[in-house]
């Protein structure tokens, strides 16, 4: 790939920002989302990932407009895709720390819409009740120390994910010569490409969107009807067939036409599956 | 031959731990699932999954789906889209993927056959 082309991928500038904001430097991140915006100005995932890294500059300088400024990010992110988990989660956050639970209960219910029974947005929405009927059930100071703690787990969980997605990455050529495929994703949980391998025209950022919303939705009804952990899904439409599968809270993606070879597919994806735990394995020992 | 005796028949591949049928909106058609399986809570969170499958594939300009496999650790549940009907077959892990959709086209058609689809 050249840097031409480096420039014309929003996952691009979604890694580099991941990786500055892991290396603490919030600064850098904010204008690598800012630089990717001015090439794809809508592009979900980077105005979610420029929100994420005002969130974080605003937990160590306390600075209003860093929040305001994340808000704004997280709003333009859900007009342009009301489905993003993160940008509606972050952005009730927020509101309920500024008190504003009118737009928080707002946010929350179109998660309850888009992922029914969503665990998380259901307890907050009790808090806001709570709230506004002036029980205080759960006091400010308490709000507070959780929201920082769940600002701190996004961070870890984006340390390791960007530790990670190289090793991820570095397999992925695995599938590109078996016949019948489209496309390849790697896709993180909350839709965000963090590679792809695209033969086809179709927008790979609007795949990993849908996917991921199929595959948490998929976790959540094995997991509810007790049949163990998700693992991995094949959905057969008219067009395509779409494998889907969890690689370390990692989602690989692998579109094919109807006529592929799904048992040499299948294969490939043992196969990079069993690459990854090796490597895995020793990374961590 | 009615919806209750199709999924009893289907029941006797050794491999199936329990099916059922459930309308796109989560109510519960006819079951045959195992002890200990709720129905109530199946067809509530695999509507859902096809609630989810149908506007995502919307958003990507594609109209429908015809089935979804989920794989977990010790099972695979295939999930048969039949209109406004879905089938959700339980099996264990060993089972052959290719026979199952095989007897799953056969099944999906005797459904169709009932006239609970009109």
């Amino acid at each position: 790939m050249d840097k031409t082309e480096e420039r014309q991928n929003p996952s691009t500038y979604l890694k580099l920002a991941q990786t500055f904001l892991s290396l603490g430097d919030d600064d850098l991140a904010r204008l690598t989302c800012e630089r990717g915006l001015k090439h794809f100005p809508t592009d979900a995932s980077l105005h979610t990932q420029r929100g994420s890294t005002l969130i974080s500059s605003y937990n160590k300088s306390k600075k209003t407009e860093d929040l305001i400024q994340a808000i704004k990010s997280f709003e333009k992110s859900i007009a342009i895709n009301p489905d993003n988990y993160l940008a509606l989660m972050l952005s009730a956050k927020i509101y309920i720390k500024v008190k504003a639970y009118f737009k928080a209960r707002q946010k929350l219910t179109m998660i309850l819409s888009s992922f029914p029974g969503d665990p998380k947005a259901t307890e907050l929405l009790k808090l806001i009740s709570a709230k506004e009927q002036h029980l205080k059930l759960v006091d400010e100071e308490k709000l507070q120390v959780e929201l920082e703690g769940d600002d701190d787990d996004i961070d870890s969980q984006e340390d390791q994910i960007s530790a990670n997605y190289d090793l991820l990455a570095s397999y992925l050529n695995l599938f590109k010569e078996e016949y019948g495929i489209e496309m390849v994703l790697l896709v993180d949980k909350y839709g965000m490409v963090i590679k792809s391998i695209n033969m086809s025209k179709r927008d790979s950022n609007r795949y990993g969107i849908a996917v991921s919303n199929i595959f948490r939705s998929s976790q959540n009804a094995v997991r509810k009807t007790s049949l163990s952990t998700f693992s991995k899904g094949f959905l057969i439409t008219p067009e395509y067939n779409i494998y889907i599968v969890d690689v370390k809270g990692t989602i690989l993606v692998i579109v094919t036409l109807p006529k592929a070879e799904n048992e040499g597919i299948e294969k490939r994806i043992e196969h990079y599956v069993r690459e990854i735990d090796s490597k895995w394995t020793s990374k961590k020992s | 031959m009615d919806i209750e005796e199709i999924l009893k028949k289907l029941n006797r591949n050794k491999h199936i731990k329990g099916s059922l049928v459930i309308t796109q909106e989560g109510m519960v058609v006819m079951s045959a699932l195992g002890a200990g399986q709720n129905a109530d809570i199946f067809a509530a969170f695999y509507s859902s999954v096809g609630l989810t499958i149908l506007k995502s594939l919307k958003n990507l300009d594609i109209e429908t789906f015809y089935r979804y496999i989920l794989s977990s650790e010790d099972s695979n549940l295939f999930f048969v889209n039949i209109g406004k009907l879905y089938l959700v077959v339980i099996t264990d892990i060993d089972v052959k993927l290719s026979e199952m959709n095989v007897e799953l086209y056969q099944i999906e058609s005797l459904i169709r056959k009932t006239g609970r689809l009109e």
